[in-house]
């Protein structure tokens, strides 16, 4: 799911760079440094995760994991999208660069959302971890292909058919998304909870 | 129409050799010949004398070939177009080097993040 160069007018374009860009600013304020080698190594999952393709009749979709970066990087997860989607158009041809900011607001705002939704939803103990990771990564897939929608509305297409289409076509992608991040998170629980801001004590408990 | 085309040349070497010299003779000769040459690949059907029936089915042939012909070469066109679509494909599909290449990009640019932080813990600690 990325937008490609030329489909979007100048003005959208331009505004959705400007968005951006204070967003990655903010990111990047609020990024800590100890967390930086856990958020590069999302960034390069991200980064990665836009080639797993998963098939779907005549054509295929690829994993997006916006929900699951944002659940594990909080605020940092813009800036890890942003430099994942920079390096994507760049070096797979995946978006533009001229389409750059659209595409990071398209997965990035869903990214911010899913780590602040898993945050108020997650209560103690692992299933409830689980499902409140597989909610919200659930939930940051189909806002990103909702945010796909509105962005195309601008280029001048009929939001309810796109939407159709891309919810129809992402709503595979978007159970799978929340199974990995149920599995993901349920995972880490058990091997590194200091990953999902869970103190050892908390667990003993 | 060889043998009429014989007998034409014969008639007109007669006429000839008695009224110009053998030099020219030989020269009206050869452009005689040419010119019935000519007609023969030209008018062929006019010249092998086929009725109009004849003549229209054998068009007939000939423009069945020609597109029997056509369609097999679109065939292979087709083929080729889809071959070359495929090997598009194949060449847009990032490799192993695009992927690895990406991955130490960013873990390059998070270290010198991380550097650059550490630079000003140490001058922060002295």
């Amino acid at each position: 799911m990325h937008i490609s160069d030329g489909v979007l007018p100048i003005s959208v374009t331009l505004g959705s760079y400007a968005i951006s860009m204070v967003a990655a600013a903010w990111s990047v304020r609020k990024t800590r440094a100890e967390n930086l080698p856990k958020t590069a190594v999302m960034t390069s999952a991200f980064f990665v995760a836009s080639l797993v393709h998963v098939p779907l009749g005549p054509t295929s979709v690829h994993l997006l994991l916006p929900g699951l970066i944002g659940i594990m990087l909080g605020p940092s997860a813009f800036l890890s999208i942003f430099l994942g989607l920079f390096l994507q158009s760049i070096l797979f041809q995946f978006g533009g660069l001229t389409s750059l900011g659209a595409n990071a607001i398209m997965m990035g705002f869903p990214a911010l959302l899913a780590g602040w939704t898993f945050n108020i939803l997650k209560r103690k103990g692992r299933t409830a971890h689980i499902l409140a990771g597989a909610f919200s990564g659930g939930l940051a897939t189909a806002l990103a292909t909702l945010a796909l929608a509105l962005l195309l509305v601008s280029a001048g297409e009929d939001f309810t058919a796109v939407g159709k289409l891309a919810f129809a076509a992402h709503l595979p992608v978007i159970c799978i998304e929340a199974i990995i991040s149920g599995c993901t998170i349920s995972f880490l629980y058990k091997v590194r909870p200091a990953f999902l801001n869970i103190s050892p004590t908390v667990l003993e408990k | 129409m060889i043998i009429v085309a014989f007998g034409e040349i014969s008639m007109l070497k007669k006429i000839n050799l008695s009224k110009t010299s053998k030099r020219q003779n030989i020269a009206g000769i050869t452009l005689v010949f040419l010119l019935l040459s000519f007609l023969c690949c030209t008018s062929h059907t006019f010249a092998s004398g086929l009725s109009e029936p004849e003549a229209e089915d054998q068009c007939g042939q000939v423009a069945a070939m020609l597109n029997s012909q056509k369609n097999e070469i679109s065939l292979e066109l087709r083929l080729i177009k889809r071959e070359i679509a495929v090997l598009k494909e194949s060449i847009s599909k990032p490799g192993i080097t695009e992927i690895i290449g990406g991955i130490g990009y960013i873990l390059g640019l998070f270290g010198i993040g991380y550097y650059i932080h550490a630079r000003s813990l140490m001058a922060a600690k002295k």
